[in-house]
């Protein structure tokens, strides 16, 4: 079995962000300055993951405001309108309303991570750069349908702009793509949408050249629902062991051989994990699986920077352990 | 013993809290983090500044000011600043480039000294109406928006928030306080620990007989609306425009009888809403709720929103209140209401 470390999603953002994106809110430097900057940041921020392991993740999201923006822009006939919380979280999001067919525009972030694979190539950085979008439960559960009278057909449409979106990443060079879903497994959701969601996934899988992730935390009422993703498709299932530790006997069972990413630092607090409680976890799915990542359990904009990177490197402390 | 009694316009307008620091605040907050300001000039600063917001106030014609929470940079930081037993490591994100020092317990917690009484006396002082709101975060959002490394479960936290909190507002009842308001944005967070959450709250406002409200903002009201009558506060200022009145259904399905604070303003959108539009909204809510017991605030604190909007905003507020309190009149409604 092999471990590696990685993160999911966004990075919290430091001081240094923070200030240049607020001048460039407030229209004090142009876009290229704000860019030029944040690849700066972003970086630098990739260096230090790679102190730690860290050879594979994402650019920490410094250019969306949320999980739909500013992919969302990319589709037709789809706004952000008002604030929602982000599921329990004191985090929130500008939900997509949908006002028509949905269709795809063009690739509204294909600028900015080529800019970024191309720094990262000429600095000679050992780093796959995933791309991060949102899954189709998610999609489902936060965008107010004015359209469509019925989410499964709006999912339709979102499967083809995703298929799209995925394939112009792909072109650009980018050949990891990260689906975040905690929907998917939430009560919230009705069977109906997470039964179309999972199907369009299996559909996606068959459809798709790209290394696929989908990314699922917080609390899962129907894990169900994601055993079939773990049996039937080729993605790399990210499971939040943090928030869900009695599913562990189930999940086990599920596996033979394939590579799993398991979630085992607690991302929404600050309390810092034992690498050797850590262990404990790791050594259960030894015989089980092939490869594992091991990551954060959600993505970390709910921890400060600093936190951030003690659990990263507690992380990687526990992935050397098994070289 | 004899109470006095305060009148207030019917369809009392007010504000939820916070209000833009003006520009040359945020200024001199920012040379004075960077060590070049001292801490007595930073304190008349904050001082003007109220001022300047009691004005903007009185000149929009609110009718139950607060002192815009100018000396809050965030309503969970500024508590655990002054509560024993917090820690800082750095901002956290909210939405957008909004950002708070999340705080983490990472000790008992501990009473030290009163944390808002200085804000309400010289609120009071400066202020143009003898009834002002103070605003006091709740026990349970301040340990939702913790970091718990200390307290064995969240209950436990909460529990332990809700005697402080209680000793705070028992202060701010000795000093002359008549009204304020527990924000609890978090509340209707967790579905699966309301029912214990709203016992602990409780526990903060035992023994108190000056009027206290409720701010609740985002998620679900639905899953509060079945404890208000549990909640021992005579108001409850809620969240609709941003909502687009939606739910307003909520309360006829909840059967809501208490007085309501109702939001009409959407604080997160900068478009200012008209006055024939606000009246339009309080028309709806009057379907529902007798006039008595509805006072008019914006959905939220307007600190996010440029002052020159957020002022306008108010403006616009108080001009439609002022369209639908004419209509009351000529049916028959008394002009006044006592506050109580």
């Amino acid at each position: 079995m092999s471990i590696e470390t990685t993160f999911y999603g966004g990075f919290p953002r430091g001081k240094n962000f923070i200030s240049l994106y607020s001048k460039f809110l407030k229209n004090d430097i142009s876009r290229e300055e704000f860019y030029k900057k944040t690849e700066a940041i972003v970086l630098r921020l990739i260096r230090k993951l790679s102190k730690y392991d860290v050879k594979i993740g994402t650019d920490g999201i410094f250019i969306w405001d949320d999980i739909f923006a500013p992919f969302s822009k990319a589709l037709s006939s789809v706004e952000a309108n008002g604030l929602y919380r982000f599921f329990d979280n004191n985090f929130y999001l500008r939900i997509p309303v949908v006002k028509g067919k949905i269709s795809y525009e063009k690739c509204i972030t294909c600028d900015w991570y080529r800019r970024i694979i191309n720094r990262i190539k000429e600095k000679r950085i050992e780093y796959t750069l995933r791309a991060v979008l949102p899954g189709y439960a998610l999609f489902a559960f936060y965008s107010d349908d004015k359209y469509y009278n019925d989410k499964t057909r709006m999912l339709r449409d979102f499967h083809k702009v995703l298929l799209e979106e995925i394939e112009s990443l792909r072109r650009i060079g980018i050949e990891d793509i990260e689906l975040h879903d905690p929907a998917l497994p939430c009560k919230e959701i009705p069977s109906k949408i997470s039964e179309k969601s999972i199907d369009l996934y299996k559909s996606l899988d068959k459809q798709l050249i790209s290394k696929v992730w989908v990314i699922t935390y917080f609390r899962y009422s129907y894990f169900d629902r994601l055993e079939s993703l773990i049996k039937d498709t080729n993605f790399i299932i990210h499971i939040d062991l943090v928030e869900n530790s009695t599913i562990m006997d189930n999940l086990l069972s599920l596996m033979d051989g394939g590579t799993l990413s398991l979630g085992i630092v607690d991302a929404r607090n600050t309390k810092l994990e034992k690498v050797r409680q850590l262990k404990t976890i790791i050594e259960k799915f030894r015989e089980k699986v092939d490869k594992i990542y091991i990551a954060p359990n959600t993505f970390m904009e709910f921890i400060p920077e600093r936190i951030a990177y003690r659990k990263v490197r507690i992380l990687s402390n526990l992935s050397r352990k098994y070289r | 013993m004899f109470m006095q009694e305060y009148y207030l316009p019917i369809l009392p307008t007010t504000v939820i809290g916070s209000y833009p620091r003006p520009r040359w605040l945020r200024d001199i907050i920012r040379r004075y983090k960077k060590g070049q300001i001292k801490e007595k000039v930073l304190k008349e600063a904050y001082n003007d500044a109220v001022i300047a917001v009691i004005k903007d106030h009185e000149i929009a014609g609110i009718d139950i000011p607060s002192d815009g929470e100018q000396r809050r940079d965030e309503m969970v930081e500024y508590f655990a600043e002054r509560i024993g037993g917090f820690k800082f490591y750095g901002p956290v994100r909210v939405w957008g480039n909004a950002f708070f020092n999340k705080p983490a317990v990472v000790d008992k917690l501990e009473y030290r000294e009163s944390i808002v009484v200085n804000e309400f006396s010289f609120l009071q002082k400066v202020s143009y109406s003898k009834i002002v709101k103070v605003t006091i975060t709740g026990p349970y959002t301040i340990a939702d928006w913790s970091f718990n490394e200390y307290y064995s479960d969240k209950e436990e936290l909460v529990y332990a928030l809700a005697e402080i909190i209680n000793r705070e507002i028992k202060e701010l009842e000795k000093a002359g306080a008549k009204y304020v308001q527990i924000d609890e944005p978090a509340l209707p967070t967790h579905e699966e620990e309301v029912e214990w959450a709203v016992k602990a709250i409780n526990k903060a406002l035992e023994g108190i007989k000056i009027k206290l409200g409720m701010h609740i903002c985002y998620g679900k009201y639905e899953r509060i609306l079945p404890y208000v009558d549990k909640i021992n506060v005579s108001q409850f200022a809620l969240e609709f425009a941003n909502r687009q009145f939606k739910d307003l259904e909520l309360l006829i399905e909840y059967s809501y009888n208490k007085e309501l604070g109702f939001g009409v303003i959407d604080v997160h959108n900068r478009r200012i809403e008209s006055p024939l539009e606000i009246a339009e909204a309080i028309r709806k809510v009057l379907s529902i709720l007798p006039p008595e017991k509805v006072y008019i605030n914006p959905d939220c604190g307007l600190k996010l929103l440029p002052r020159e909007i957020a002022r306008k905003k108010m403006e616009n507020m108080v001009l439609g209140t002022k369209l639908v309190r004419k209509e009351l009149v000529k049916a028959g409604f008394d002009d006044m209401i006592v506050f109580k």
